[in-house]
């Protein structure tokens, strides 16, 4: 299959087949993964298309990966959106000096979420979409 | 010779007598012998013993015992007719004869003398009449001088006698009292009788008259003819007093001393006044040493002219040290260079002004170290001028404490923000979970719903979304408390955020069938303002208005014209719904306020988004408000500060000393051509390197220019204003290289930095510095672009 692929990292489970349904739907193929460890040695494996990251993980945090992810070649260039339910007013920036292209904060409203996920995946070029600023 | 004597019928003797006719003329006849002959002798014998003429004496005798002879004989004459007395008549008649005989002699013997005693004793007559005439005169005219002198005597005696609180007395030149007023009797007890003709000393205290002073005063007196002293003295009861004695002298013609008037005050009460006012000042004196707040007082050239203790330990100058310095001694920066204008423009124009404005202020020690001081001043006239008192106090333990309660205060808030930080964290995970299994259900993830199934989640899908307003008000409202609500103002396009949300709000309006449009004019200025906060507002607004608008309602939103000068621009979000009524206007902004409304609106959050509103306008500098009519509609306005260089010019012109502006161009040009999509990244790019430019500049002190219009421009150029000379430009240029090449997206830019200094005249007003600034920067920002594109 040609579907890009994403990965899921995020300790809460429910979020996890709530939004794996929808970007199922959407066409993309999703895996998922718990913690901060295994966030990397899936990433490494699978070779994601996108991964989408909760801060709040065991074993590290959402942080820690991203530090991780620029450390390892074949991940680096890999997009990373970040989905966490803490204060976008220090966190957004961090998230996206620590080199993730989009911060949301749950929960995300899926029009603007699922656009930016389009987007990181290159699926669209001008698109109207609600990143940044 | 007085021989004529009236013979009044007398016949020559020897006729016969004649009977009862001639009896009755001779009666008559003896009668007026006695009685003239009598009264001659009488008269002449009293002429005798009048002393004026001595050698008439013996005439008088004489001729008075002629007529005594004489009268004797006439009377023998007629006595003869009845008395056997003719015998002795010419015995007599001899006898007056030798007397008149002998008279006559001596007459003639002493007439010349006699005349001329005579005409002595006329002159002398004369004389004394003239002089006892003239004496009359003076003497009259002495009554007249005496009757004057004696009126103004009276008249003087009334003054000095109504003088009675002071001692009014003469002395002649030994000392001896000579006359004595009323004021003195009461002041010295004697009485006039009692003191006149006593000497002064009487008066005088014994040791002084025993040593001599006494003496020695009046001698000095009298060299001077005017003596002033002071001196114990004793009343007539032995009491004696402190007073202030003095003599002046009085002149003869002859320039001599003829007296001394010499006035006494008794200065007891005056002593005890002063002595009342010294133990005054003392007590005052004492105060204000024993104070433990700082007494200073200056004069109006600003030189401190007192100095309490307690100034010594609060400033650490001793009072030698600061006494006669000027105050601004004890003053720091910049306040030190500018009291000597503030006390000259204090004198002149009456205002009053504390430097700093309120009773803080800071203070120096000798030190140098700088501490805060409360200060209250005062001012009060002397006769040398205005002087100006201070009471400071040292407050820095004040300030500590002050300062340790409100940390106190700010960490149990911070506490509080962390718990509702943490739970509103925490709150989130399961709202998300719920939103995503329910908008998936709903977008059809899972099949085709019903209607009613639709309708179902359509409305658990709104709760979640209230839910999760209510938890992001939640965070805002600690925020707001603990000061940690945070605004990002940057140059803004109103417009943009505008179309922005309504963009996001559009969804929802199309939902409840309300009409969404706006109104705005399409050359709004840029906005000094947070973005993401002015779309919360606007979020919240646009919101509000459509939940209060019934279906079929329109919901505008359009900007107000200019307000308040040039200085803010308002944005209004007008609906046609149901309206406000007054006293719910009034409460509205309020935290939690519920609007009662008897439709579904009234279940609406928290309450606090409006309250979250007014405090985010706020904190902008702005205004938000409504205008209502219940049942026609509301329009809620909130104004913004529109952004000017001017508003830049005036937060960074207010410091003191050197104004060194440069403005900076950064041309971001990519590393290698065609990286990646040029459009898209360049709306990217910018955002990514303002972002990175903020993190570089002083937020404050340096801006972000807008660049109005210059958006999609292939290559861009952001323009910073940067308040800082060459040595903090180089800076912040080495802080924008690093940061533009440790931000991954930006790797691929090339920063082309371009420094242009901007000229400000020092020392000028503000205001034209600003003007200077400002058409400077405008000027520079169009030559730059010019430039770029040729």
């Amino acid at each position: 299959m040609n579907a890009k692929k994403i990965l899921i990292v995020d300790d809460d489970q429910h979020l996890l087949i709530g939004l794996t349904a929808r970007l199922k739907h959407h066409g993309y193929s999703v895996i998922t993964s718990m913690d901060a460890v295994s966030a990397i040695a899936v990433a490494r494996r699978s070779a994601p298309d996108l991964i989408i990251l909760d801060l709040g993980l065991p074993a590290g945090d959402g942080y820690l990966v991203l530090d991780r992810l620029k450390e390892i070649p074949e991940l680096m260039a890999t997009p990373v959106i970040v989905l966490s339910a803490r204060d976008p007013v220090p966190n957004k920036q961090r998230s996206m000096e620590a080199g993730a292209v989009a911060f949301f904060q749950k929960p995300p409203e899926n029009h603007a979420f699922m656009a930016a996920v389009h987007h990181a995946l290159g699926e669209t070029t001008a698109l109207n979409h609600f990143l940044a600023t | 010779m007085a021989a004529a004597t009236v013979t009044l019928a007398a016949p020559a003797a020897g006729t016969g007598p004649t009977p009862l006719g001639d009896t009755f003329w001779h009666l008559v006849a003896a009668v007026c012998y006695v009685g003239i002959y009598s009264m001659l002798v009488w008269t002449l014998l009293r002429l005798r013993r009048s002393p004026a003429i001595p050698q008439l004496r013996w005439t008088l005798a004489w001729m008075a015992a002629y007529f005594f002879a004489d009268g004797v004989t006439r009377l023998t004459r007629i006595a003869m007719q009845w008395l056997p007395v003719r015998p002795a008549e010419p015995l007599l008649r001899m006898a007056s004869v030798t007397i008149g005989v002998g008279l006559a002699i001596y007459l003639w013997v002493t007439a010349p003398g006699l005349l001329s005693s005579l005409e002595d004793f006329l002159e002398t007559i004369a004389r004394q009449l003239e002089a006892s005439t003239r004496t009359e005169a003076a003497e009259s005219m002495a009554d007249a001088a005496h009757a004057a002198l004696a009126e103004s005597d009276a008249r003087f005696r009334l003054m000095v006698e109504g003088i009675k609180d002071h001692a009014l007395y003469t002395i002649d030149p030994r000392g001896v009292v000579t006359s004595w007023n009323r004021g003195a009797q009461r002041l010295m007890g004697f009485s006039e009788q009692e003191i006149v003709g006593h000497h002064f000393t009487k008066m005088v205290a014994p040791e002084l008259v025993s040593s001599g002073e006494a003496e020695s005063m009046l001698h000095r007196a009298i060299e001077m003819r005017l003596s002033e002293d002071e001196g114990w003295r004793m009343r007539a009861n032995g009491e004696r007093f402190w007073a202030r004695v003095s003599k002046t002298a009085l002149l003869g013609e002859d320039d001599e001393v003829r007296g001394f008037v010499v006035i006494v005050h008794d200065l007891t009460l005056t002593r005890q006044h002063e002595r009342e006012a010294r133990e005054q000042a003392l007590r005052v004196q004492a105060f204000v040493d024993s104070a433990t707040d700082g007494v200073i007082t200056i004069d109006a050239a600003g030189i401190i002219d007192s100095y309490n203790p307690a100034c010594v330990r609060i400033f650490g100058y001793t009072a030698a040290e600061a006494l006669g310095q000027n105050i601004k001694l004890l003053m720091p920066e910049p306040y030190h260079g500018e009291h000597d204008g503030y006390l000259a423009r204090y004198a002149v124009t009456g205002v009053k002004q504390i430097m700093g404005g309120g009773r803080e202020v800071s203070g120096r020690r000798k030190d140098g170290s700088v501490f805060p001081m409360d200060l209250s001043v005062s001012e009060f006239q002397f006769e040398d001028g205005r002087h100006y008192s201070g009471i400071v106090r040292d407050i820095t333990e004040q300030k500590k404490v002050a300062a340790a309660l409100e940390e106190n205060r700010v960490s149990r808030m911070q506490m509080q923000e962390r718990f509702l930080s943490h739970v509103s964290h925490e709150l989130r995970t399961p709202l998300t979970a719920i939103y995503f299994f329910v908008s998936n259900v709903l977008d059809g993830l899972f099949g085709d719903l019903t209607p009613d199934q639709r309708e179902q989640l359509r409305l658990t899908l709104e709760n979640t979304k209230q839910l999760k307003d209510m938890v992001s008000d939640l965070l805002d409202i600690t925020r707001i408390d603990t000061h940690k609500l945070s605004i990002a103002s940057q140059p803004s396009n109103p417009i943009r955020l505008v179309l922005e949300v309504l963009s996001t709000c559009r969804k929802g309006a199309n939902e409840a069938g309300v009409e969404l449009a706006s109104e705005i004019d399409g050359r709004l200025p840029f906005v000094w303002a947070d973005p993401s906060r002015v779309r919360q507002i606007l979020t919240n607004l646009i919101e509000n208005a459509i939940k209060f608008t019934p279906e079929g309602g329109k919901v505008t939103v359009s900007n107000g014209p200019y307000i308040e000068g040039d200085e803010f621009m308002a944005i209004r979000v007008t609906d046609n719904g149901c309206g406000i009524s007054a006293e719910d206007r009034e409460k509205i902004f309020d935290r939690l306020a519920q609007v009662k409304s008897s439709s579904e609106a009234s279940r609406r959050g928290l309450g606090l988004g409006l309250f979250i509103c007014r405090e985010l306008v706020t904190r902008h500098g702005g205004r938000i408000w409504v205008e209502s009519e219940l049942g026609k509609g509301s329009t809620f306005a909130f104004t913004l500060p529109a952004f000017s260089l001017r508003q830049w010019c005036d937060r960074v012109l207010t410091t003191e000393g050197k104004v060194e502006i440069t403005l900076l161009a950064l041309d971001l040009r990519p590393q290698a051509e065609g990286y990646g999509d040029r459009e898209a990244m360049s709306n990217d790019l910018l955002h990514e390197s303002k972002r990175a430019l903020e993190r570089c500049i002083h937020p404050g002190q340096d801006v972000l220019l807008p660049m109005a219009g210059r958006e999609h421009e292939p290559v861009p150029t952001i323009f910073v204003a940067v308040c800082a000379g060459a040595q903090g430009v180089s800076i912040i240029e080495n802080r924008i290289r690093r940061e533009f090449s440790n931000t991954a997206k930006l790797a691929g830019i090339r920063v082309v930095l371009t420094a242009i200094p901007v000229d400000v005249t020092q020392g000028a007003s503000r205001d034209q510095q600003t003007a200077e600034i400002t058409a400077q920067i405008e000027k520079q920002i169009d030559a730059h672009l010019v430039r770029k594109e040729s």
